[in-house]
C-alpha cells in the first residue's frame, strides 16, 4: 500500500465517519429511554424479554441450568474413556504424538502458515526458487541472508521464502519453507524463520525514514575497471539495538571466473544517517529445522559469488569518462513472479539479477570502456545496447533515447559520442566544465561560495549552448543531462565518508 | 457507577455513546428508525446493569457488544418488516435523514455482513482493531484481513 492508498482510505473513513455523525445527530430518544428506566410504576419490561433473574444477562443470551453442564461434561468423560481407546483412530493418534522434537518442526510449521495467511493481515513478497539456485545465489534471493537450508542431495527441491513488506518494502520478518513436488504441508521437508516479528506501528514508523534513506544513500556503481551490475536493497531492519531503515548496495564484477562482491550499509537512526556494518549475527536465521527436528541449517555458506571489502582499485579513478553506465528496470514495469533469479546480459556482459522487483528497480549495470563502440555513431541516430534477459518480461535492449524517457540513468562518455557541430560544441563546454570542475574540486570541502560560483559557469555555458546554430535541443539535453552527471558526482563525493573510494577520488581531483 | 439511580448519568453515558451505538445499531439494520429502537433498548438494558464488575471487560467494548446484540436481535426479529423495502423503512421525517440513510446503506450493500460491521465500528465507533476483535469474537489479523478487504471494495465502488 502506498501513501497515496493510505490517504485514500482515510479520507474514506472519514467520510463514512462523517456521514453517519449527520445521521445519528437527529437521533433523540433519551426521553423514552428515562420513560422506562426511571419510571416510578410497574416497568414494563416485556418487549425486552427479561425477567428479573436475567437482569444482569444484559446480552440477552439464554444461559443453561448449570446441571444440564454437569451432565453433559459426565456423558463425554465416560464416551471418552470407554469407547475411544478402543478405536484406531485413536491408536493411531497416540503412535503420531508430538515428541519434544517434532513439536518444534509442528510449532514452526504453524508460525508460517498463520503468519503468511491471506487473513493475517500481513504483507509479504513470496519468492519460489529451487534449492540450489537459493544456495548457490543466495545475494540475489534475499540479500542479506543466506539460505537457511544445506544441500541434502535432492532433486525437485525447492524453497518457498516469504519476505514481510510494508509499502513493498521488505523487511527482516522472514520465514522459509523447504519442500518437495507441490506446496503443502505434507511435503514440507524443512521450515525456518529469521525469529523477528513487526507490529505495524513499527513498520510504519520506520517506514517514514526509507524515503530519507533513499534520498541520502550513495548507491555504488561506477568502480572498478571491470563492468559491474549494483543494486541497492532498502529494507526495515531489526537489528539488536533497534528497528531502522537500511539502506545496502551491492556491487559485483568479474575477476577470471570467479564473481566478487562487496556491500554497504547505511541507516538512519539518532543522530541521522550513518553508516552502518551488518554484523553476522544480525543476519542469521534463528530456526531452521527438519521434520524430525534436528537443524536443517547449513554448517557454511554455499554461495558462488565471493564476497570482498574493497571492490574499488586506485586504477579505477581516472577512467570515471569511460563508462557506460544505465539501468534497465527504473520506472519500468515488472512482472516477474519471483519464481527464479534471472540473468541479463549482452554483447560483453551477463549478470545475475535480483528477484524482488523492488531491488531490480535500483539495479545499473556499469560498462566500462564501452562507450567507444558508438564512435562511429551520429548522435542524430539512437544507438541501441542489446540487452537480453531469460526472462521474456525483462528487459531486452536499451537505447539512449528510451533511457531519457523512461529517467532511466544513463551516461555516456561526451568527449566521443557526438561528432557533428553541435555535439563538438557539447564536447568542448564538457571539457570546460571538467576544467573549472578540476580547478575547484570535488571535495568535502566545497563551500557554499564555491559551489555558487560554479553553478553560475555552468549555467553561462547552458545558456551560450541553447543559442548554437544547429540541434538546439541536443546540446541543451546533453547538458542538462551532464550536469545533472556532476550534480550526481559532487553529492557522491561531498560527504566526508570513510570509504576509500571518495578517499582516493578527493586525493586524484585535488 | 448505579445508572438506574442516577438520571444524570446515564445521561452522560447516553451522550457519549449514542453515536457509536447508533452506527452500530445501523450497519447491521440498515434501518433508520430500527436502529433508533435499538439505541433505546441498549440504554435500557445498560440501566439494569445493577453491578458493572471488570470482569465483564472495559465500559466501552461493554456498552458496544449489548449495541452490537440488540441490533442482531432487532433485525432477527423484525427481518420480515424491513425485507419488503429496505430505503422505504429509512424514511425519517427529515429529507436529510433519507438521503443519509440512502447514501450509506448505497455504500455498504456492497459488503456482507461481518465486513459491514467492521468498516462501521472501526470508522464511526472509532474502535482499534483489538477493541472490535474483542466484540465480534474473532481474532485481530481477522478483523484487520476483513476491514482491509472492505475498503477496497467500497473504493472500487464508489470509483466506478
Amino acid at each position: 500500500m502506498t501513501d497515496k492508498d493510505l490517504e485514500k482510505d482515510q479520507e474514506f473513513e472519514k467520510m463514512l465517519k462523517d456521514k453517519m455523525e449527520e445521521l445519528s445527530d437527529s437521533v433523540d430518544c433519551f426521553g423514552k429511554i428515562s420513560e422506562r428506566v426511571f419510571c416510578e410504576e410497574d416497568a414494563d419490561y416485556s418487549d425486552s424479554e427479561f425477567v428479573v433473574t436475567d437482569l444482569e444477562n444484559v446480552t440477552g443470551r439464554r444461559r443453561f441450568s448449570p446441571l444440564i453442564k454437569i451432565a453433559a461434561a459426565g456423558l463425554a468423560a465416560v464416551f471418552a474413556v470407554s469407547v475411544i481407546p478402543r478405536t484406531a483412530f485413536f491408536r493411531n493418534f497416540m503412535c503420531n504424538v508430538s515428541t519434544t522434537s517434532n513439536s518444534t518442526f509442528a510449532t514452526a510449521t504453524a508460525s508460517v502458515l498463520d503468519n503468511t495467511t491471506p487473513d493475517s493481515g500481513m504483507e509479504f513478497h513470496v519468492y519460489d526458487v529451487s534449492l540450489d539456485e537459493y544456495i548457490s545465489k543466495d545475494v540475489m534471493v534475499t540479500p542479506l541472508y543466506s539460505c537457511p537450508f544445506e544441500d541434502i542431495g535432492r532433486d525437485n527441491v525447492r524453497v518457498r521464502v516469504f519476505v514481510r513488506t510494508y509499502n513493498d518494502v521488505a523487511a527482516n520478518q522472514m520465514y522459509a519453507v523447504e519442500y518437495s513436488g507441490e506446496y503443502k504441508q505434507a511435503n514440507f521437508i524443512a521450515v525456518a524463520d529469521t525469529g523477528i516479528e513487526f507490529t505495524d506501528e513499527q513498520l510504519a514508523e520506520a517506514y517514514e525514514g526509507i524515503e530519507q534513506i533513499k534520498d541520502t544513500a550513495i548507491e555504488f556503481d561506477l568502480y572498478k575497471n571491470s563492468d559491474t551490475m549494483s543494486f541497492t536493497h532498502y529494507s526495515i531492519f531489526s537489528s539488536g539495538d533497534g528497528i531502522y531503515p537500511l539502506s545496502s548496495s551491492f556491487i559485483f564484477y568479474k575477476s577470471g571466473d570467479d564473481m566478487m562482491y562487496e556491500t554497504f550499509h547505511d541507516i538512519i537512526r539518532e543522530g541521522g544517517y550513518q553508516p552502518y556494518d551488518v554484523s553476522p549475527s544480525d543476519v542469521r536465521w534463528k530456526k531452521s529445522v527438519y521434520s524430525d527436528g534436528t537443524s536443517a541449517l547449513p554448517s557454511s555458506r554455499g554461495t558462488e559469488y565471493k564476497k570482498v571489502t574493497d571492490v574499488v582499485g586506485e586504477e579505477t579513478l581516472d577512467q570515471l569518462d569511460s563508462f557506460l553506465t544505465f539501468s534497465p528496470y527504473t520506472n519500468k514495469e515488472i512482472v516477474s513472479e519471483y519464481t527464479s533469479v534471472h540473468y541479463i546480459e549482452g554483447q560483453y556482459f551477463k549478470f545475475d539479477v535480483p528477484v524482488d522487483y523492488a531491488d531490480l528497480q535500483t539495479l545499473t549495470i556499469s560498462l566500462f570502456g564501452k562507450s567507444s563502440m558508438y564512435f562511429e555513431l551520429s548522435s542524430q541516430s539512437d544507438p541501441k545496447l542489446p540487452v537480453n534477459s531469460d526472462d521474456e518480461s525483462l528487459v531486452t535492449e536499451i537505447s539512449r533515447d528510451e533511457a531519457a524517457k523512461t529517467g532511466g540513468v544513463y551516461y555516456v562518455d561526451f568527449g566521443n559520442l557526438y561528432i557533428t557541430e553541435a555535439d563538438d560544441q557539447a564536447m568542448k563546454i564538457s571539457e570546460e566544465v571538467h576544467r573549472i570542475l578540476e580547478e575547484e574540486g570535488i571535495s568535502g570541502a566545497v563551500s557554499e561560495k564555491e559551489d555558487a560560483e560554479i553553478q553560475k559557469h555552468i549555467q553561462e555555458e547552458l545558456d551560450k549552448a541553447v543559442d548554437a546554430e544547429k540541434n538546439e535541443k541536443k546540446p541543451r539535453s546533453q547538458l542538462r543531462k551532464l550536469i545533472r552527471y556532476i550534480s550526481r558526482m559532487k553529492k557522491r563525493f561531498s560527504r566526508p565518508r570513510s570509504r576509500s573510494a571518495s578517499m582516493m577520488l578527493t586525493e586524484k581531483t585535488l | 457507577m448505579k445508572c438506574s439511580d442516577s438520571k444524570e448519568c446515564l445521561e452522560k453515558l447516553y451522550l457519549m455513546f449514542k453515536g457509536s451505538v447508533f452506527a452500530i445499531a445501523f450497519g447491521i439494520t440498515s434501518d433508520y428508525h430500527l436502529s433508533e429502537d435499538c439505541v433505546t433498548e441498549t440504554f435500557v438494558r445498560l440501566a439494569q446493569v445493577r453491578k458493572f464488575s471488570a470482569k465483564k471487560g472495559d465500559g466501552k467494548g461493554f456498552i458496544l457488544t449489548i449495541a452490537r446484540n440488540v441490533a442482531l436481535e432487532f433485525r432477527r426479529r423484525y427481518r420480515r418488516e424491513t425485507e419488503s423495502d429496505p430505503i422505504i423503512q429509512s424514511y425519517g421525517e427529515a429529507e436529510k435523514t433519507v438521503e443519509d440513510s440512502i447514501y450509506i446503506n448505497q455504500l455498504l450493500k456492497y459488503l456482507n455482513d461481518k465486513q459491514r460491521q467492521t468498516v462501521v465500528l472501526k470508522c464511526c465507533a472509532e474502535l482499534t482493531f483489538r477493541e472490535i476483535a474483542g466484540i465480534m469474537k474473532c481474532p485481530e489479523t481477522t478483523v484487520k484481513s476483513r476491514y482491509k478487504k472492505a475498503i477496497s471494495i467500497l473504493k472500487e465502488k464508489a470509483g466506478e
